[in-house]
């Protein structure tokens, strides 16, 4: 290929167009006549230059953070790559890292058994932990039933003041009672104020009641139906004491009862009288 | 250190000594350039990009390959891109080759990216803009089997085939156009001693 042929084709060349064996016989041209090597270069410029006209886009920047990656330093594989020592050199190293890694499962062993005795440790807290949290829980309970029983405490501390009101003042009275047939041991005591507007019945040897039934105290006026003074149920010993808040009705009683009503108790008296009044 | 304004050559001698800054200058100054010739030919984002990286690392890898004496960098990558983007499609089967599509120069205004971000729009204006003008002032049918040559990969005889024109009317095309491609983008190329009388140029001297 002389000179005249070459430059022909030199466009087609550098745009990669030419067949094979015409791009060959090209390249073994240019190998030896450095004028068309200059033109060459001179087409390549210009096909280069055909880059520019592509429509411009931009690169996701995770490709440049990638390059990024590969071109960085990595000491480490720098120290892979180093030149190979020698063999004793080499033998050297091994029974140094062959102490090394004795020495690492040793360590590595030291920290199995120092984790295991910090679980344990943890377990034991965790227990402790544990039994007082429980404990806590206890004294909670406790606290809230002492709160009820101070309560209830108080609550009866204060009929008692009233009883004893009732008992002390002037102006009321009192009236003994007597248990009929079914509970003839029974006997007691109701005691009023006027003053106070209540009423208190004390009473003993009560026979016990089943679940059902409870005792009802009634208020008998005069031509009247008689008024409940309310129900109550008998303390383990067949004791029982209540509170009557009679209002203004004190004046018009004449007389009391005691029956066994359902649970509950009921508007008017149905069962048997258990217990009297002697007025 | 910062290498914003860095030439070229200071930017390969640093690169010559490993120097992971003038690396990335490099890649900040060419890195979308050759992405978007790749994706112009590949027409594949993942492709394009792997080409990028390849070329990239070439020059990390091989910085001495580059010859200053021999053009600018700029041209240099670009071969070198649209060389492994060729390669590539090639290696994806020669069917796929055929589907040239739209020509670059299609449509009207800035195209790609550009026309939101006035930084990618600013890079190589110059240039850009008179390689395509110097390719929308040839005829048609040169235009075309330029492009299918460049952007396609296509040899002379496929090109022929392609368009269905006997070969000599091909060859004679791509010859023609880039006479005139040579001659409109004269002032961009860098000057070698004696060109003027083995080309008998009239172009003017100096480059941009």
């Amino acid at each position: 290929m002389n000179c005249e042929e070459a430059q022909e084709l030199l466009d087609a060349y550098s745009l990669g167009a030419l067949e094979k064996s015409e791009a060959r016989r090209v390249a073994k041209h240019l190998s030896r006549c450095p004028s068309c090597r200059l033109l060459h270069e001179q087409a390549m410029e210009t096909t280069a230059l055909l880059a520019l006209a592509a429509p411009l886009r931009r690169a996701s920047p995770a490709l440049r953070l990638r390059l990024r990656q590969r071109v960085m330093p990595r000491p480490a594989l720098r120290w892979f790559l180093a030149p190979r020592p020698s063999w004793a050199l080499a033998a050297a190293a091994l029974g140094i890292i062959s102490i090394g890694a004795l020495t690492w499962g040793g360590l590595l062993q030291t920290q199995v058994n120092n984790l295991k005795a910090d679980s344990d440790r943890y377990a034991v807290l965790y227990d402790e932990l544990q039994r007082r949290g429980d404990t806590v829980d206890v004294l909670q309970k406790a606290l809230t039933e002492a709160a009820f029983r101070q309560e209830d405490i108080q609550n009866v501390l204060q009929e008692q003041g009233q009883a004893m009101r009732v008992v002390a003042l002037s102006g009321g009275g009192s009236e003994d009672l007597v248990g009929t047939a079914p509970a003839s041991p029974a006997s007691g005591r109701y005691l009023w104020s006027d003053e106070e507007k209540l009423g208190v019945l004390f009473l003993i040897n009560l026979p016990q009641l089943s679940e059902n039934g409870v005792y009802q105290l009634w208020l008998l006026r005069e031509g009247g139906t008689p008024v409940s003074g309310g129900t109550f149920t008998p303390q383990a010993d067949g004791s029982a004491r209540l509170m009557v808040r009679t209002g203004d009705l004190g004046g018009t009683v004449t007389g009391i009862a005691i029956t066994v009503e359902p649970a509950g108790g009921s508007e008017t008296p149905t069962g048997e009288i258990i217990l009297q009044g002697l007025r | 250190m910062d290498y914003t304004d860095c030439p070229d050559e200071e930017l390969m001698a640093q690169l010559c000594r490993q120097d992971v800054d003038a690396f990335e200058a490099l890649y900040g100054r060419y890195g979308n350039v050759v992405y978007s010739l790749s994706l112009r030919i590949l027409r594949d984002v993942q492709a394009a990009e792997d080409v990028v990286q390849d070329v990239f690392l070439r020059v990390w890898r091989k910085p001495d390959h580059y010859d200053t004496t021999r053009g600018r960098l700029l041209t240099w990558l670009l071969s070198v891109a649209r060389n492994r983007a060729i390669d590539e499609q090639r290696s994806r089967g020669r069917r796929q080759r055929f589907e040239v599509g739209s020509s670059p120069l299609d449509g009207e205004g800035p195209q790609g990216d550009e026309a939101d971000d006035p930084a990618l729009a600013a890079l190589l204006t110059d240039e850009r803009s008179a390689v395509r003008r110097a390719l929308v002032g040839l005829p048609p049918e040169q235009r075309s089997a330029i492009e299918l040559a460049y952007y396609g990969g296509l040899t002379q005889q496929e090109i022929a085939r392609a368009l269905d024109e006997p070969l000599g009317t091909v060859k004679t095309r791509i010859r023609l156009g880039m006479q005139k491609m040579r001659g409109a983008l004269a002032d961009m190329r860098p000057r070698h001693e004696g060109e003027d009388e083995l080309r008998g140029s009239s172009g003017t001297a100096g480059r941009l």
